[in-house]
């Protein structure tokens, strides 16, 4: 038996891929290079968008309302949401565009109505009722096929 | 991260359960969480692939941590023209070259294996001593950076032969070229350990070193637990 060559198919050898399957990293070094990711991802934040909330001392901006839409209406919904619009010039908020991604057997009606209500529920708390009275009427929920990620129509 | 990211939702899906693709989509959408999942996921990948190129490890620690700001800037303009890890793998190439670049060590695909045809099938001389795990190691240093990009690529990472021509730049001829070389070489390299070798002296070994390599075998087989190879 010739022990110099790859397996018989041209690949290499099961047994040296599975020791090439044990050269990780020390678990200390991985821990490491996470936590000074965590540590710089803040200063690469975008400055966002001031949004008009009822409250003039409240501030926010679009950035932190995108994150609360997108954790709720995963938490919530259990899909993941891939696009989230704001829509309206300025500080003016006029509508809101949801992206999410669909599994099969999803009832997709039934389930922009569950998004609808997170998320003009996140809306009010955020911002006030008053001044999202607009962007609460127009809500649209678009889904994304979970293997081709076309858009479903 | 959160309870909230781990806890099964209605359908029992949680962040865990989806794939790196679809944390990229909800991170570049804004959902930090996703993100956080999705460097939990790529940092001990990319780590270890870019310390397969990259002998000084601060070096390599910071490379990875460069191509993981990458992806967290780059996320809003990713088009998913490729898959995610693909899009991953290739930035931290390119950080690489950058780095050899800058030390004026460029690695070129034109590099030769150039102690190929004289290798014999032992262990290096480093590795002598030393487990499987270790002379594998010392092995993958010695093939040039192209080389042993693709070799780790195709065989631990499972990318296919277009996915590793878009990380490293390289023809698809170029890629199967370079994958072939490593394969022999390593197989060579590391014959003493492959389970169930034969002890006979290998081709152009004289009996010295037919003898020593016998004494490795038996040192390798004391090292097996009963029941010796799998």
């Amino acid at each position: 038996m010739n022990t110099g060559t790859p397996g018989a198919d041209g690949s290499t050898d099961a047994w040296l891929v599975e020791a090439s399957r044990q050269l990780d990293e020390p678990t200390g070094d991985v821990a490491r290079l996470i936590d000074a990711i965590s540590t710089k991802l803040p200063a690469m934040r975008r400055p966002g968008r001031p949004l008009a909330s009822d409250d003039p001392a409240v501030a926010v901006n679009d950035r932190v309302l995108k994150k609360l839409l997108a954790t709720r209406v995963r938490s919530t919904v259990g899909r993941l949401v891939v696009n989230v619009a704001l829509d309206g010039s300025g500080a003016d908020l006029s509508g809101v565009t949801i992206g999410l991604i669909a599994r099969y057997r999803d009832d997709l009606r039934t389930e922009a109505d569950r998004v609808r209500e997170v998320v003009g529920t996140v809306l009010v708390d955020v911002l006030g009722e008053t001044v999202t009275a607009a962007a609460r009427a127009d809500i649209g929920v678009h889904w994304q096929d979970v293997y081709t990620r076309e858009w479903l129509t | 991260m959160n309870d909230l990211n781990h806890s099964p939702d209605r359908d029992g899906l949680a962040l865990p359960d989806f794939s790196d693709d679809e944390l990229a989509a909800a991170a570049a959408a804004g959902d930090p969480d996703a993100f956080d999942e999705l460097v939990g996921r790529s940092a001990p990948v990319v780590l270890r692939y870019i310390r397969r190129l990259v002998d000084d490890g601060q070096a390599a620690e910071d490379l990875a941590q460069e191509t993981m700001l990458a992806l967290w800037r780059g996320l809003p303009d990713f088009g998913f023209r490729s898959s995610v890890r693909t899009w991953l793998f290739g930035v931290a190439h390119r950080k690489v070259a950058d780095y050899y670049r800058r030390r004026r060590e460029v690695p070129t695909v034109d590099e030769r294996f150039a102690d190929l045809a004289s290798v014999q099938p032992l262990p290096s001389d480093e590795a002598e001593r030393s487990e499987l795990v270790d002379a594998l190691r010392s092995e993958l240093r010695r093939l040039p950076p192209p080389s042993r990009a693709v070799w780790w690529l195709r065989e631990v990472e499972g990318l296919s032969l277009a996915e590793i021509g878009q990380v490293t730049g390289l023809t698809n001829g170029s890629v199967r070229g370079h994958l072939q070389r490593s394969r022999s070489y390593l197989a060579t390299r590391l014959a003493p350990w492959k389970p169930g070798a034969p002890s006979g002296t290998p081709p152009g070994d004289g009996a010295a070193a037919g003898a020593d390599r016998d004494g490795r075998l038996k040192r390798r087989e004391a090292r097996l637990p009963e029941g010796g190879d799998r």
